[in-house]
Order: C-alpha cells, then sequence, then structure tokens
C-alpha cells in the first residue's frame, strides 16, 4: 500500500521527467531524481515480493543517474556517493531483464539455453566490472578488507549480498528446464521411450505450471 | 452548493475548513451583457479528515494491536532527548543511510536542529516532518547493535532459568516500536498538495527495515 502510494505521489509530482524540475535549483534537481530512482527501486523490490505488477516503468522516465557533477561544493554534503544508488538502479534493471528472457524461455526450446543464459550473465558480469574501485569487496585470507569506513561497509556489504541473490534467482527456473532437457537427452540416448514419454509429459505439465508463473514485466521473487 | 452556502453563513461555527474561491471564466455567463464576462465564482472546501489516512491506519491494526484510531487532526507524540536523537541518526547513517536515497541529509540534520533548539518552529508542528524523523528513530533503533539483549535472572529461585509463568508476564518492547506507532499516528497521504517529503516519509515506511520492526511485533505479541 505504501509503495503504491509513493509511486503514485511520484506520478503526480512528475518525477521521472526531468523537464519539470528545470525551475528548480541543481540541489533540488538532484534530490527529485534520487527520490524518484530510489521510489523506482522499492516499488519493484516490493513488488517481487509481493507477486504483484510494479507501478513505475523505466521507458517511462528521461532521468539520468544519480551524480554529484553540477552541484555546487556546500551542497555535495546533501547527498551520499551516488554510485551506490546508480549500482542498485543498474542491479534493479539486471534483475528485470533477466526475468524477462527466462519468461521467453519455452520449455519446448531445447536450443535457446546458451541463448537465453549467455546475456544473462554477460550483464551480471558486466555490471561487478564495473564497479569503482572503492565499491569492490576485496578480500584478504578468505576474509572481507576493512578498508572501507563503516557506513559505508554495511551498504557495500548488502549491495553485493543483492547481487548474488539476483543471480541465484535469474538462474532459479532456467535451472528446472535445463534438468528437463538434461533427462531428456539421457533417457533419449539410452532409448528408453516408455520412460521418455513419462518423465517429458511430467516436465511439460511442470513447466506449463512454472512458465505461466513468470510474467514478461514481473520481477523475479526474492 | 447555494442551500450549503446559506447554511454556512446561518451556522458560522460549523466546518472550520477553509474557504478558497477560484474564478472561472465562462463566455456566456450574464447574459444581460454579451460582450463582457461575468465570472461565476466556486467555492471550494477541504474535507477536514483524510479517509486515505483511516484505511492505511486500519491496515496497521493489523500488526500494532495497541494502536488506536482516532479521526481528529490533533495526536501527543514523545520525542527522545536531543543527544539520544543525534546518536540514532549517527546509526542510521552507518547502517541503513547508503542503501538508498532517503532525504537531503544536511536539511535533515538542520531540520532537527529547529526542532529541537528552537521554539515555536515551523519544523515542530509539520506532521510530514514528524513523521519522517519518527521513522528515523524506528529504523535506527531497530538496527543499533549496541542494545543489549534482555536477560531476566532469578536469583531467589533454585533454577536460573525464567519460568514459563514470569516470561508471560515480562513486556517485549521490540526496538523501534514505539517512535513507529507515534510515526503512524501522524502519517498524512494527501490527496492533492503532495510533496516530496510524503514520498521520502512513505519510501522509508516501505523499506525492508520497516519489516523487520514489524515482523518483531507481531513476533512479540501475546498468543
Amino acid at each position: 500500500m505504501y509503495a503504491g502510494a509513493s509511486a503514485r505521489l511520484c506520478n503526480l509530482l512528475q518525477l521521472h521527467q526531468a523537464s519539470t524540475s528545470l525551475d528548480c535549483s541543481p540541489v533540488e534537481r538532484e534530490h527529485r531524481k534520487r527520490v524518484w530512482w530510489s521510489t523506482f527501486c522499492l516499488d519493484r523490490l516490493t513488488s517481487t515480493q509481493g507477486g504483484q505488477l510494479p507501478t513505475l516503468d523505466i521507458a517511462q522516465t528521461d532521468l539520468a543517474y544519480p551524480t554529484l557533477t553540477g552541484l555546487a561544493a556546500e551542497d555535495i554534503g546533501e547527498f551520499n556517493d551516488p554510485e551506490y544508488l546508480t549500482a542498485r538502479v543498474q542491479l534493479t534493471l539486471i534483475q528485470a531483464e533477466n526475468s524477462r528472457s527466462v519468461s521467453r524461455f519455452g520449455n519446448n526450446n531445447t536450443c535457446e539455453i546458451a541463448n537465453t543464459l549467455r546475456p544473462m550473465l554477460q550483464r551480471l558480469t558486466a555490471w561487478k566490472e564495473a564497479l569503482p574501485v572503492h565499491m569492490t569487496l576485496g578480500m584478504t585470507d578468505d576474509l572481507p578488507k576493512s578498508t572501507q569506513s563503516l557506513p559505508c561497509t554495511r551498504s557495500l556489504a548488502n549491495l553485493h549480498l543483492r547481487y548474488n541473490q539476483v543471480c541465484t534467482k535469474s538462474f532459479d527456473n532456467l535451472s528446472f528446464a535445463i534438468t528437463y532437457v538434461t533427462l531428456f537427452l539421457a533417457l533419449a540416448i539410452s532409448n528408453s521411450y516408455k520412460q521418455l514419454r513419462m518423465v517429458s509429459a511430467l516436465f511439460c505439465c511442470c513447466g506449463r505450471f512454472f512458465s505461466s508463473k513468470l510474467h514478461p514485466y514481473f520481477p523475479m521473487s526474492i | 452548493m447555494s442551500k450549503l452556502k446559506s447554511f454556512r453563513n446561518s451556522n458560522p461555527s460549523v466546518g472550520a475548513a477553509p474557504r478558497v474561491q477560484f474564478e472561472a471564466s465562462h463566455p456566456q455567463s450574464d447574459h444581460s451583457e454579451p460582450d463582457s464576462f461575468q465570472s461565476p465564482s466556486y467555492e471550494y472546501f477541504e474535507l477536514s479528515f483524510d479517509t486515505l489516512r483511516m484505511f492505511l491506519l486500519h491496515n496497521s491494526l493489523r500488526l500494532l494491536s495497541s494502536l488506536e484510531i482516532r479521526v481528529d487532526e490533533k495526536c501527543t507524540f514523545k520525542l527522545p532527548p536531543y543527544p539520544y536523537v543525534i546518536y540514532l541518526l549517527d546509526q542510521f547513517t552507518i547502517h541503513l543511510g547508503h542503501d538508498w536515497h532517503w532525504f537531503r541529509l544536511r536539511k535533515f540534520r538542520q531540520q532537527l536542529h529547529f526542532t529541537y533548539m528552537t521554539p515555536d518552529s515551523s519544523e515542530s508542528k509539520d506532521r510530514t516532518w514528524l513523521c519522517q524523523l519518527l521513522v528515523v528513530l524506528a529504523l535506527a533503533e531497530s538496527v543499533d547493535s549496541s542494545r543489549p539483549p534482555q536477560v531476566n535472572l532469578d536469583t531467589n529461585s533454585q533454577m536460573s532459568q525464567p519460568s514459563p509463568h514470569d516470561t508471560a508476564q515480562l513486556p517485549i518492547h521490540p526496538p523501534g516500536r514505539e517512535f513507529f506507532e507515534q510515526a503512524l499516528r501522524l502519517l498524512k497521504v494527501p490527496y492533492e498538495n503532495a510533496s516530496v517529503s510524503h514520498v521520502e516519509v512513505l519510501n522509508m515506511i516501505v523499506s525492508p527495515g520497516i519489516k523487520y520492526i514489524k515482523l518483531n511485533i507481531e513476533a512479540c505479541r501475546p498468543l
């Protein structure tokens, strides 16, 4: 309810459009932009958990990512490091895109596993490689480095936990399809046609059930 | 509308809602002078309560059984001492401050300063600001790692473990509960005249940290 009200107010205030903030000061403009991005991510997060449609659509906004460029020196203290919020936004978008990719994967299209899996892996890998140096989670003797300041350490750990969560859930339903294909091929090779038909029917029923749960616009459940 | 106006004129004490007059242009409003515009005036009456707030409070009843529904605009709340608020704000910054963009950092501290240090400041009367402050305090208390666990040992008893009877009588206060309850009382989502600060408050209430408080409240409710 609260997430829906928050998203609705964002639409009412037209925070998704950069042109509505042109009359504002640079600090207020940046503030409105970050509020919208935060609302967008929280909307996606809550709709994922509740299995509902998100309210805000990325296609409707022309906002740039958070930045400190253009702000006066005395106004920089109003905001945190923009890279954190930018990384979270990008991770949210990747999660949505991966969910769409998995939802388009049909249980009869056995040749599309690599074509589906490869872009998902590439998106996640590219995100991690593009992280700024100060946001990488370095390890020393199997323990995280404590070189970061305390306020950033927890948020940084949370960000990487979120990354691992997206990785896990992105391949959750895809692994089901892979298991089906593997078993299908194994039984076909063993010429066990009777078992093959039985297993195929079983996976088809389960596949239709899971496919119906994956809507292109639904983020993956966490 | 005309009957409502006559009723209001005969009963001036009824409804203290402010009245705003709008001038609407109509090309044919005055037939006696077709060449000039005669603008009819409209009167706008604001509601004295917000039904959305009632709905949100009703939903929160499922989580906070001790919360009362109040229709009137006036409500009382308590703020903690200033040093403790500063400490909680630091805890919030450490544990949750970098997750999302919650508010403008410097402006928040300035408003906090005026609330405590300036008598009759506008901040001390701003429901939205006070709601936001209380949600911050609730979140900060919920993640405050310095709070010691509650342990009760009865040294007079031969057993060191507390009896089930004693446990049931002990009050259980999940950290952040009191602040969160007060924040919900102050929460008012407007139908009109919304501002970015309303979005800020709602985002904080949506945050995963608040779910932790709600789960703790659910877990601590007596069976």
